[in-house]
């Protein structure tokens, strides 16, 4: 009988060091995993995975041995077979989603489907919308009520299907008689209902955007971020990532929310803003200056596309 | 003494880090590494001023003793004194005289520094082949008269000069004597910096 076992996931952050990621618990029934990392939105390149194998006995420990499987998940499928915690963490990753939204691909028409789930560009998203609608009608009101923070002329956003059962958009203006389609209404009004349907989408554990600033307004990439904070606040526990080059974005976020990555011979570097200079939170904290100015002056070489870092 | 820079370009900020260890002889001099300001040259000098003390105020995190601001002075009519005078006034007006400050204007254009080090450049590559007439123009003191990106882009051999990493080159092998010998312009970068050559003028370049 497997009495006890436990899961620990490395990667190697800096060249020989290998540093614990996550780690998974289970003890008879319970399961717990737990990140140091993860939980502070660190982006991850996946190297090597390190698996006690379950423990049979307390005397079995003296001969514990360890596993190294390079690529690690693209095993996980075979590996999650014998572990119920690695189960569990496979599970995990399943539900991360990754999102660089294309307003050309919102454009499109949905097709109906059951899982309503968007793609990391922004196909189908008449089906999020009718999925919202649906199985999460307080979702698809806040959904709403941010997009109206962007473009305060919509009323309301409809999905209708068409006469080939493809799902599209209408955005209805009061004083308007017929709506706008989702070939009409501006870029911003389109990318802004993609990232506010795919934050409040309660689906998925951890979610990555791409450059949101991107076709929206300062006020809007605002209105985003209280978004992804009012989503944190909730019970289910979630992680955000978000990547950019907004300034407006970068003066909205404390220092501890920031992460830096860069390139340095040939590798991509990952670090806590706060860890490449700790005197940043004095800093921002005393109203010295704002963090956009301190990221794009060059005082930190890891911030700019310097050939010297 | 801790001295920050800030410049107006992407050359400056990448190459000035090679002259500094060419700075030896000031005394007790401690260079930061460079940030940029990012605004136009051409920005009228109030927009520049307040620009430039947002970033001062981003250098006080760290405690520089002197920052020296270094601007283009591009194609302005007004004299270079007059000009890096009225920039004086706008930042330390915009800063409220929060540090040491000194402005130094490039005349008109780091690359007229660059020209200035061509001559003799310790390690003479096959990159840079300065004709005797271009070296005409850069000697003696002359090179903050001359189109100085023009003489570089004809000086440069095989692939197109690159602002950036020839700027680098040219910085790593650049003799400071020689570069002052040929412009005013760095000469008085030198004096606000406290180089023993130039500590009571850099009007004229220092005799051997």
């Amino acid at each position: 009988m497997i009495l006890d076992e436990e899961l620990h996931i490395h990667a190697e952050v800096e060249s020989n060091d290998s540093q614990l990621i996550m780690m998974a618990t289970r003890r008879q029934d319970a399961l717990s995993l737990s990140s140091p990392l993860i939980a502070h939105g660190t982006e991850i390149t996946w190297l090597d995975m390190v698996i006690e194998r379950p423990v049979q006995t307390a005397e079995a420990l003296d001969t514990l041995q360890l596993w190294s499987l390079p690529a690690p998940l693209s095993l996980l499928a075979q590996v999650k077979l014998f572990s119920p915690i690695v189960d569990v963490f496979a599970t995990s990753v399943a539900t991360v989603r990754v999102y660089r939204f294309d307003p050309l691909a919102g454009r499109g028409p949905g097709i109906p489907s059951v899982s309503g789930e968007i793609t990391p560009r922004g196909n189908q998203l008449p089906a999020l919308a009718a999925f919202l609608q649906a199985q999460h009608p307080m979702a698809w009101e806040k959904t709403v009520q941010r997009v109206r923070l962007v473009a305060p002329d919509v009323d309301h956003i409809t999905v209708r299907s068409d006469h080939d059962r493809r799902l599209r958009l209408e955005f209805s203006e009061s004083g308007l008689i017929s709506p706008w389609t989702d070939n009409e209404v501006s870029d911003g009004t389109l990318r802004s209902l993609m990232l506010f349907a795919a934050i409040f989408d309660p689906r998925g554990s951890l979610k990555a955007f791409e450059e949101p600033e991107n076709s929206l307004h300062p006020w809007a990439i605002r209105a985003f971020v209280d978004a992804c904070r009012e989503v944190l606040a909730e019970p289910a526990p979630k992680q955000l990532a978000v990547t950019t080059h907004s300034q407006a974005l970068i003066d909205y976020v404390t220092p501890e929310e920031v992460t830096i990555v860069w390139r340095q011979d040939g590798a991509t570097m990952v670090r806590p803003l706060l860890q490449l200079d700790p005197t940043v939170r004095d800093y921002w904290a005393e109203g010295r200056g704002r963090l956009s100015n301190l990221l794009n002056s060059g005082l930190l070489l890891e911030t700019v596309p310097s050939s010297s870092t | 003494m801790k001295v920050g820079f800030i410049v107006d370009g992407k050359s400056e900020f990448e190459a000035l880090p090679k002259l500094m260890p060419l700075l030896s002889t000031i005394d007790q001099f401690r260079p930061m590494r460079p940030v940029l300001a990012t605004v136009s040259a051409d920005a009228p000098i109030d927009t520049i001023s307040f620009v430039v003390a947002e970033i001062i105020g981003t250098l006080a995190n760290r405690n520089p003793d002197r920052v020296v601001v270094l601007w283009n002075r591009e194609q302005r009519p007004e004299c270079p004194g007059v000009l890096a005078q009225a920039r004086w006034h706008g930042i330390s007006r915009q800063s409220q005289g929060a540090h040491s400050l000194s402005v130094v204007g490039k005349d008109r254009m780091f690359e007229n520094w660059l020209a200035a080090a061509l001559p003799t450049l310790s390690h003479p590559s096959a990159r840079f082949r300065l004709s005797k007439s271009d070296e005409r123009l850069i000697v003696s003191d002359k090179a903050d008269h001359t189109d100085a990106l023009s003489l570089l882009k004809r000086s440069t051999a095989g692939r197109e000069y690159d602002k950036v990493a020839d700027s680098k080159r040219i910085l790593a092998a650049a003799n400071v004597d020689e570069i002052a010998a040929n412009s005013r312009s760095f000469r008085r970068f030198l004096r606000c910096l406290g180089h023993p050559d130039y500590l009571h003028q850099s009007r004229s370049p220092r005799r051997p």
